[in-house]
């Protein structure tokens, strides 16, 4: 086959012949088609849950004074000054023992006596000051603890698959920092609204509950389904109530286009005190 | 110092024409540079080394130096505090030996006696023993005011004596009124195998329910840990 | 070898593609969102005035009171928190009764998950209470129920309301027909006192002006076993709670201390250290040896028994310093409990059988601690804060009462079995509160 005599280096620097040009060729295209479906097949299977990109939220101190038993009017007056109270600019989800303190300085319970108006100002604020607002794979890696039940990575498919179906030559960034801050108002909502008594339980560890809803564009809620039960009772009621007292859910963003949408929520509260 | 770096730069260049030549003849040439490299570096250094070795023992004189000044002030912090706590402890023993002798002889014989007995309760009260946190084994200054009070109980021998044990606040009061007995029963025992009869000794404990200070630090608790003794 | 060649990349990028379509279809579109951290850890719950419907005096002071001491012993059960009730937005004496005429909205609007609504009227020194539970976030009522007692027995009208409100959302009876006794030294002695479980009407059981200690419960609630110096000696003693009458249990030399009861009753454990060494013995309900457990050269004091009878946690310092063991009576085998931490005392066993607290020194300052009876699961419920000492257990095993300094002056602490919510009894008696014991379920009326 090769003619003798060549040394080689002299073979290294002429040109191949035929035969090797095809199975290049044959061996380039089969390893581009494999890394492709490998890329696709994961997406396509979503049996197991991928959460994220997670975002770090830390709540704002709700205004003192705001529980004081003044009506509804008085209440409203005192709801446009939460805008204004200091946004904690740290990222990070509300710990524990910060959301007792929260509780503490308010002297009372939540109510909800603040509108959707002040939610969403109060979330944009914290919005504003995280720089780059844009969900990155990168960012996501920090707040891996939270996901560390999601099969599947950081559900880096997903999340990125969605903006870029729905995308409708809008840019990229502006959909991910409204679908940002939507899940920041609904993960605010949400979790001042759960409610789950120490009492019911101790001894209990690593339950899990995840609940789909159903919501329109409107924040009307269809939909209220649990994907997954954590099989303690009073644990799924908890979740359950939470979903239903946050209804109606805010609108969704604007340059958001669907109709309807399925927000899946994970309730894991590990390995806490519980 | 020379830095190795001058160093390497120094011989690089020097066998600059070297290396340009040394594709041709593959690598047998490279390996025999490279061994005429190291023994320069060697042989370069080598000159040096009166320097570096002058540097060398100024820097470990320092090291030295500043490892004594360390070394003494240790040392003298601790040698402060040892005199402090052996000041502490057994200043109960010094106390008593009253034993004013002169008061007996103008009386009579029979209040002599009485005296003497009342005398001797004083002393056998007076002095309390000592123990380590959650001990009750006897330490040799107990052991020499126990000796002190096996004496006086055999010269005084319808002298019967009860002994209280106590603790500190430390721990629950249970486990304290257990340990408080064991130290009363520690010093029973010792008197008792020095000769008192078993009779005229009787204990007791108290935990920690009768203290005689209520600090809540060391010195107090330290009171607080021992024997008490009472003549019946 | 062309043609194969020339198809099989057009399958693959067919096969890619379909990939890419079906992984874009609207199945895959979905927001995630993930919770990790409940904000409130009690149930907010509002009670308002209940409704006055005759016979009460002017003003009606019991409306008030009913709805009040309801929310005390409510928040006492550590699952619920109570909405301050001058945020209400109607006049409880307006207010409707049944499901149709609450406002569920307007409750959800003052941040409250639940409500207690209710009505009373007195008639011939009798006090009927009819109490509602509603679930404001399901906007439906959960019970209703009605008691009927004397006019001045507001207080035991509602503590059976708050029990069987805890059966309800439970599925245990709540425990408010318990009673608590301790060691209290404000007279200058050390004395037995006994109270409410949330510290309401404390009485002095003793007058001995000694030192009096250990006050223990027997399993039948009647009678309490305590130590006492009034005869010089550390005597164990049980005194019958109804009639007060006292009767002497051990009156050997040394130590008579630390009695603890069985749990079926009939016999107790207690340290005696008649043998010239503190051991524990089970003694029968007059006093007399059944059986001696320990013998060694070691302290073995302190006993608490499992609720099944069968095994005795206790203290021992036979690995040089104190550490809690347990005792199998049936295999009479030992085994230490304890591993970690160099001083552990005061044994508790939870009636539920799956924990056992206790107080270890940790860093100079004593904590309470649980661990599963098999050593596993340690977990430390205080720090921090002072010296904690003495815990134990209420009768289904899911608070634990305790003392502590923290705060000034030694007093009783309560907490939920997980080391939440703690806070003190606020007991309103002068000097220091030690050596806690809570009583089992009351058959008998407390006076």
């Amino acid at each position: 086959m090769i003619a003798d005599g060549i040394s080689r280096s002299q073979l290294r620097m002429h040109a191949l012949p035929e035969w090797w040009h095809r199975t290049l060729a044959w061996s380039l295209f089969l390893h581009g088609a494999v890394l492709l479906l490998a890329v696709t097949w994961s997406g396509m299977f979503t049996g197991s849950r991928s959460f994220g990109p997670v975002y770090d939220v830390e709540l704002v101190s709700l205004p003192a004074g705001k529980m004081s038993g003044k009506g509804i009017s008085a209440a409203k007056a005192e709801v446009q000054k939460a805008p204004q109270e200091k946004a904690i600019p740290i990222q990070r989800f509300q710990a524990r023992e910060e959301a007792l303190a929260l509780k503490k300085r308010q002297g009372a319970l939540p109510s909800k006596q603040e509108s959707e108006d002040a939610l969403l100002e109060k979330a944009l604020a914290k919005i504003e000051r995280q720089k780059p607002p844009v969900p990155t794979r990168q960012e996501a890696q920090p707040a891996a603890t939270q996901t560390e039940g999601a099969a599947g990575g950081e559900g880096q498919g997903t999340g990125k698959s969605v903006s870029l179906v729905n995308i409708g030559g809008m840019k990229g960034d502006e959909l991910s920092q409204a679908l940002a801050l939507y899940r920041a108002l609904i993960y605010e909502k949400i979790e001042s609204n759960w409610v789950l008594p120490d009492r019911l339980m101790l001894d209990k560890r690593g339950l899990e509950a995840i609940v789909m809803v159903r919501a329109r564009r409107d924040g009307t809620v269809t939909e209220v389904r649990f994907e997954k039960k954590s099989g303690d009772a009073y644990f799924d009621d908890s979740v359950f109530k939470a979903v239903i007292k946050s209804k109606p859910f805010p609108p969704f963003p604007d340059i958001y286009s669907p109709k309807e949408e399925e927000i899946v929520m994970r309730f894991a509260p590990g390995n806490e005190r519980y | 110092m020379v830095s190795a770096v001058d160093l390497v730069a120094i011989i690089g260049y020097k066998y600059r024409s070297s290396f340009r030549r040394s594709g041709e003849r593959g690598e047998a040439v490279l390996v025999h540079r490279s061994v005429e490299m190291l023994w320069l570096g060697v042989r370069y250094s080598y000159n040096t080394r009166e320097e570096v070795k002058q540097e060398m023992r100024r820097s470990t004189a320092w090291m030295l130096g500043s490892i004594l000044l360390v070394f003494v002030m240790v040392l003298g912090v601790s040698c402060a505090k040892k005199t402090v706590t052996t000041e502490g402890e057994p200043k109960a023993a010094p106390a008593p030996m009253p034993a004013p002798a002169p008061e007996a002889k103008p009386a009579p014989p029979a209040p002599a006696a009485e005296d003497k007995f009342a005398v001797a309760k004083k002393a056998v009260e007076a002095d309390d023993i000592y123990f380590d946190f959650d001990k009750y084994n006897l330490k040799s200054e107990a052991i020499k005011v126990l000796d002190k009070k096996v004496a006086l109980m055999r010269e005084n021998s319808q002298m019967k004596v009860r002994i209280e044990g106590n603790c500190d606040e430390r721990g629950s009061n249970e486990y304290n009124l257990a340990l408080g007995d064991r130290r009363a029963n520690a010093a029973k025992s010792y008197m008792a195998k020095a000769g008192i009869a078993e009779n005229r000794l009787s204990s007791i404990s108290y935990g920690e329910e009768r203290p005689v200070c209520k600090e809540h630090n060391e010195t107090c608790w330290a009171k607080n840990r021992h024997d008490h003794f009472v003549v019946q | 070898m062309n043609r194969r060649v020339r198809w099989l990349p057009l399958v693959v990028v067919a096969l890619c593609a379909v990939a890419l379509i079906l992984q874009a279809l609207p199945v895959a579109s979905r927001i995630y969102i993930d919770f990790s951290s409940p904000f409130l850890r009690k149930i907010p719950i509002a009670i308002p005035a209940l409704r006055h419907e005759g016979g009460d005096a002017a003003g009606y002071p019991l409306a008030k009171s009913l709805a009040e001491t309801l929310g005390g012993a409510l928040t006492f059960t550590g699952l619920f928190q109570v909405v301050n009730p001058t945020t209400f937005l109607q006049d409880p004496q307006q207010m409707g009764l049944d499901t149709a005429e609450i406002k569920f909205a307007e409750w959800s609007f003052l941040g409250a998950d639940m409500l207690v609504r209710g009505g009373y009227k007195v008639s011939g020194g009798r006090l009927e209470v009819t109490f509602r539970l509603f679930d404001i976030v399901n906007q439906s009522q959960i019970m209703k129920k009605t008691y009927v007692d004397e006019a001045t027995a507001v207080r035991q009208i509602v503590l059976r309301f708050a029990d069987d409100m805890m059966l309800q959302l439970t599925g245990e009876p709540g425990i408010f027909n318990t009673k608590i006794v301790f060691v209290g030294d404000g007279t200058g002695n050390k004395e037995i006192y006994q109270a409410d479980l949330d510290g309401a009407n404390i009485r002095p059981l003793t007058a001995d002006k000694s030192i009096d200690l250990n006050p223990e419960w027997t399993s039948d609630g009647k009678a309490i076993a305590y130590v006492s110096y009034k005869k010089g000696n550390p005597n164990l003693y049980l005194m019958n709670l109804l009639s007060k009458s006292v009767e002497t249990l051990s009156q050997r030399s040394g130590l008579n201390i630390t009695p603890a009861w069985h749990p079926q009753g009939g016999k107790f454990a207690a340290t005696l250290s008649v043998s010239g060494n503190s051991e524990l013995y089970i003694l029968d309900a007059r006093g007399q040896i059944l059986e001696q457990l320990t013998n060694s050269w070691a302290i073995s004091v302190s006993p608490a028994w499992s609720p099944d009878g069968r095994k005795v946690a206790y203290v021992s310092n036979r690995a040089d310093k104190p550490q809690i063991y347990i005792l199998d009576l049936a295999g009479n085998t030992t085994t230490r409990l304890t591993m970690e931490g160099d001083y552990n005392v005061s044994p508790a066993w939870s009636p539920r059988g799956d924990r056992i607290a206790y107080s270890g020194m940790t860093g100079g300052e004593f904590n309470i601690f649980i661990i599963g009876p098999n050593g596993n699961d340690l977990r430390q419920l205080t720090g921090g804060s002072g010296r904690n000492e003495n815990p134990c257990w209420s009768p289904d095993g899911r608070m634990i009462l305790f003392q502590s300094n923290r705060q000034g002056p030694t007093t009783l602490w309560v907490m939920l079995a997980n080391g939440s919510d703690q806070r003190p009894l606020g007991l309103r008696l002068g000097g220091s509160h030690t050596e806690p014991a809570w009583s089992p379920r009351l058959t008998w009326s407390p006076s």
